[in-house]
């Protein structure tokens, strides 16, 4: 049981930590700022909250079950995901109202 | 006017499932040669009317990767409130309004239950 | 356990430095506010695993702070961008 209980936590931290990584990648190859702000939600909606996860069953492992742990991952999970597309709603208005350069490709552009 | 539970919890599982979809559609297509990224930025007329509905199909699209929302036009006479959604796959304009006016259907469904929910939908925008 | 800490680790690190190394490439204000969002997502697994490792008993009061604080940081860096316009 620990031992699948183990597994489940290695596949959730590694395969977060993966996410991160590809969104970091998507902003390497990405050409402009508000394309690198749009792929950091692949990061903060997926990484970040599976991460989490796997914390807590390894937290449940070794310290036991109880529920205000279980209420701390629930407010984590909701706070990234929440948080985190409100921010990036602000910022990428900021971006674009900055007038940052944008892609030339992008068209259609409909706020032009 | 808090929304049925049950309600909220379809709601998220499918914005789950968008999410790890949008995010696989990114991953593979910048670990493999070539980048068929086209982004775009296209205008979103709303049939949604409270705040709590605008601001939630604001942070849906947000936290979907590959669609940001970019601004908010609220209610201005008879035009509905807009969104300025700047997506990343816009290569084609009627598929991205496709699948964004599917997510807010899901949306009213959520808030306003089956029946009224898809009425909004059929409804013209005004 | 220890495998599982210290991949997850470098993988966090190597997108860390990936996103450095897009700061140094082409430094347009948007791009930086992104990258600098990267980086504290990054800072935050980090420690997670870390103490994950030391089977520390706060780490979850940690990963409901950063998730509700981290708007902060976000938001000042958009208001930088309008130079302080709203």
């Amino acid at each position: 049981m620990t031992l699948l209980l183990t597994i489940l936590t290695g596949v959730l931290c590694i395969g977060g930590a993966i996410f991160v990584l590809l969104s970091a990648i998507a902003m390497l190859r990405s050409r402009d700022g508000l394309s690198r702000i749009n792929v950091l939600s692949s990061a903060t909606g997926m990484g970040l909250p599976w991460i989490a996860t796997g914390v807590y069953i390894q937290h449940v492992v070794v310290h036991g079950f109880d529920v205000i742990t279980l209420i701390k991952l629930m407010v984590a999970i909701a706070g990234f995901i929440i948080m985190s597309s409100v921010a990036s709603n602000a910022l990428g208005r900021a971006a674009y109202r900055s007038g940052a350069p944008l892609d030339p490709a992008t068209d259609p552009n409909e706020l032009a | 006017m808090i929304p049925n539970p049950l309600r909220i919890g379809v709601y998220g599982g499918w914005l789950a499932g968008e999410v790890v979809r949008g995010a696989l559609r990114i991953g593979v297509d910048v670990v493999t040669p070539g980048l068929r990224m086209s982004p775009a930025i296209v205008a979103l007329p709303l049939h949604c009317e409270t705040d709590l509905e605008i601001s939630t199909m604001a942070s849906s699209i947000t936290i979907t990767p590959g669609t940001i929302t970019l601004g908010i036009a609220p209610r201005t006479g008879d035009s509905p409130p807009t969104l300025y959604v700047h997506a990343l796959y816009g290569e084609d304009r009627d598929s991205v309004i496709e699948e964004l006016r599917d997510m807010e259907r899901r949306l009213l469904v959520m808030t306003r239950g089956r029946r009224s929910g898809e009425q909004a939908m059929e409804g013209e925008l005004s | 356990m220890t495998f599982i800490v210290w991949t997850t680790v470098a993988i966090l690190l190597l997108a860390a430095v990936l996103g450095l190394v897009r700061v140094l490439l082409s430094r347009d204000d948007a791009s930086v506010a992104a990258v600098s969002d990267l980086a504290y997502f990054c800072a935050v697994g980090i420690f997670l695993m870390v103490g994950l490792n030391a089977e520390s008993i706060v780490l979850l009061d940690v990963a409901s702070l950063a998730a509700l604080v981290g708007i902060l940081a976000t938001v000042s860096l958009a208001r930088i961008l309008t130079r302080g316009r709203r």
